[in-house]
């Protein structure tokens, strides 16, 4: 099998995630006291744990070489990294720039990241979902949002 | 006999007051609202919703989300119907006939008697919930660690085996989530374990945001993967009342559909999903002409549409009496109640009879509500159902982020909702499903907590679980289950069955 075909391979990349999250939970055990059986340390769990996974992730892992199967579909690359940073913008923002200004920004980005973009709709979108918003969690179930910077 | 009456007065009591029934009446809306709206499920909306339960009192607040879970099943089967899609996994074979028999201009016929078959699965599960919970909560009562342990591996267990898609990514998604269940402080010890020096951290991660991460953020880029037409249905819906001879064929589907389901609900991993398919096929196996079946034949809505009811209703008897989900769904429900402090076990029907069987009353409630008010309001889903994606995910997303910053007021929280987002993305793609992910998450502080009570009790014998008799059924169980399910000629009929 190419080494192409090979990195499109579903099962690769799960086997790959799966044994590195297992070191993950390894390391636990070499940080924390493991113990014995009877009186367990808190790193007893996220040894056995990290142990499973890696073992997991090595059948997945090799049945990727192995057995090609179901290959990764192409990225949605773009809603992706708007979408993400639409909520960082909003994290960043709220406290210093209000909700308004925070939420706008929000909508924006994600509505940017979507296919069909159209300005005007997505203005429209954003004062009655804004408004609605201040009025439903600010106002009526007055959680402590700043408004306004 | 008289106990049981005198249990359901205890829950009418509760059930019926003017605040829980106007927020079962939210939450079925609300449910049938999401069932509906395309791309936004009901383990995507109660994630959602968390938050806003935390200010309602617990039986309040699980009255409303399951509400949303039940009336999710039913607005997922109306647009089954309406545009052949179905708005849950549950009601994937609603499609079939269906949406044939709205092709057909009997739409509104099809509607009916897919409300009339889930409102007595309804009552009938409430019902065996109601007689069914007591034994099985009493005969918990006497559990100990060690029976624990192998209840929770069982409900793991069959909660991967009965799931689709890969078993080995399965089992890995749900040590992953025990993985990320050990976060935080250990209670046993005060370690903080894996907290990488983040203050954030050390009373693990969020199990709102995590779910809200996983499912509904990766859930909109999945989305916006492919710009979904939804034709609307063209024909004209027709008269609602089905004719005479439409219920002579559907009544013993019903009946045999919500015999079904409430027997599947039960087990750990069953639920409405495998209900509806087991009813299909049952009901087009002894069909005089099974020819009919896939061209509107109104059977093959009645059945699966009883049983998925029954089956989502009846899943509440392992997490009421055992403390154990059945599926994602059910393990949101017990992060809502462990969020309230109430700690998911068989003690909850004697230490809190009145949210035990409120919660149970307000099924029927919630049943009786759903069949009143949604047929005469199809039309107005009708036009829901043509609301363009484009305007509805910025407003979830919205939805989303308001809801994990008013759990702590910290923007921070946000900064880990987009990890779990892109993570949750991640695992779609490399095709790995990640509902057991939620489970092991919920289950594995639990899990462990009882591994290592059991083990001190036993001074460290492993065999504790295999000696002790009712756990060693219980294990002996899941390694059957296991067993069955990895056997190359089951294994492949299984894969049939998703395929079907």
């Amino acid at each position: 099998m190419s080494i192409a075909r090979l990195l499109r391979q579903q099962d690769f990349w799960a086997g790959l995630m799966f044994m590195a999250f297992g070191a993950i939970g390894i390391g636990g055990g070499l940080m924390y006291r493991v113990g014995t059986t009877q009186e367990m340390g808190p790193g007893y769990f996220p040894r056995a744990i990290g142990v499973a996974l890696v073992l997991l992730g090595a059948i997945i892992f090799m049945r990727g070489i192995l057995a090609p199967g179901k290959e990764v579909s192409r990225w949605a690359i773009r809603p992706l990294i708007l979408l993400i940073v639409g909520i960082l913008a909003f994290a960043y923002t709220l406290e210093w720039l209000g909700f308004v200004v925070a939420a706008t920004a929000l909508i924006f980005l994600s509505g940017v990241g979507g296919k069909e973009f159209d300005f005007k709709e997505v203005i429209l979108l954003c004062a009655a979902v804004v408004t609605s918003a201040v009025l439903i969690f600010v106002k009526a179930l007055s959680l402590p949002i700043p408004v306004w910077p | 006999m008289s106990a049981l009456f005198d249990a359901i007065a205890t829950g009418a009591h509760t059930a019926l007051s003017p605040t829980n029934l106007i927020y079962c009446f939210g939450g079925v809306t609300l449910g049938t609202l999401i069932g509906i709206l395309p791309g936004l499920g009901p383990i995507a909306t109660i994630s959602m919703l968390l938050p806003v339960t935390f200010y309602l009192p617990p039986e309040t607040a699980l009255i409303t989300l399951a509400g949303i879970y039940y009336g999710a099943q039913y607005g997922g089967s109306t647009t089954a119907v309406l545009v052949n899609m179905p708005g849950e996994s549950s009601s994937v074979v609603t499609c079939l006939d269906g949406y044939a028999m709205a092709r057909q201009g009997k739409a509104g016929p099809a509607l009916s008697i897919a409300a009339i078959a889930s409102f007595f699965a309804g009552c009938v599960a409430t019902l065996v919930i109601a007689s069914f919970a007591p034994v099985l909560a009493n005969f918990a009562l006497e559990f100990g660690p060690a029976e624990y342990f192998a209840l929770m591996l069982l409900g793991l267990v069959a909660a991967v085996v009965l799931a689709s898609g890969s078993l080995v990514n399965a089992f890995a998604m749900i040590f992953l989530g025990l993985l990320f269940g050990t976060v935080g402080t250990d209670l046993n010890t005060g370690v903080e374990r894996f907290t990488f020096g983040i203050p954030k951290l050390v009373d693990g991660v969020d199990f709102v945001t995590m779910s809200m991460g996983i499912f509904a953020i990766s859930e909109i880029v999945v989305n916006l993967e492919s710009v979904q037409e939804r034709t609307i249905l063209k024909e004209k819906i027709g008269r609602l009342l089905p004719s005479a001879e439409d219920f002579k064929r559907s009544i013993w589907p019903i009946v045999r559909g919500t015999g079904l389901g409430s027997m599947l609900g039960i087990l750990p991993g069953g639920g409405a999903v495998l209900s509806s398919f087991a009813s299909y096929a049952v009901e087009k196996r002894i069909a005089k002409e099974p020819g009919r079946f896939g061209k509107g034949a109104i059977e093959g809505v009645a059945g699966p549409e009883a049983a998925n009811n029954a089956g989502a209703q009846t899943s509440f008897i392992p997490l009421l009496t055992l403390g154990i989900p059945s599926n994602p769904v059910m393990a949101l429900m017990i992060g809502a109640m462990m969020i309230q402090g109430i700690t998911p076990g068989p003690q909850i029907m004697t230490a809190k009879p009145d949210l035990f069987w409120g919660v149970i009353v307000s099924m029927w409630a919630g049943n009786l509500m759903l069949v009143i008010l949604n047929l005469p309001m199809i039309g107005i889903w009708i036009q829901l159902l043509k609301v363009p994606y484009r305007l509805l995910y910025p407003t979830i997303l919205l939805l989303c982020v308001i809801g994990v910053y008013s759990v702590n007021n910290a923007t921070f929280d946000l900064v880990i909702l987009s990890v779990f987002g892109v993570m949750g993305y991640v695992f779609v793609k490399i095709g790995c499903e990640p509902a057991p992910l939620l489970l092991g998450f919920i289950l594995g502080p639990l899990l462990e907590e009882y591994f290592r009570r059991a083990l001190i009790m036993s001074h460290g014998d492993l065999s504790v679980f295999v000696r002790n008799p009712i756990s060693g059924t219980i294990i002996a169980m899941a390694a059957v289950l296991l067993l069955i399910v990895v056997l190359p000629s089951i294994r492949k009929k299984r894969e049939e069955a998703f395929q079907e």
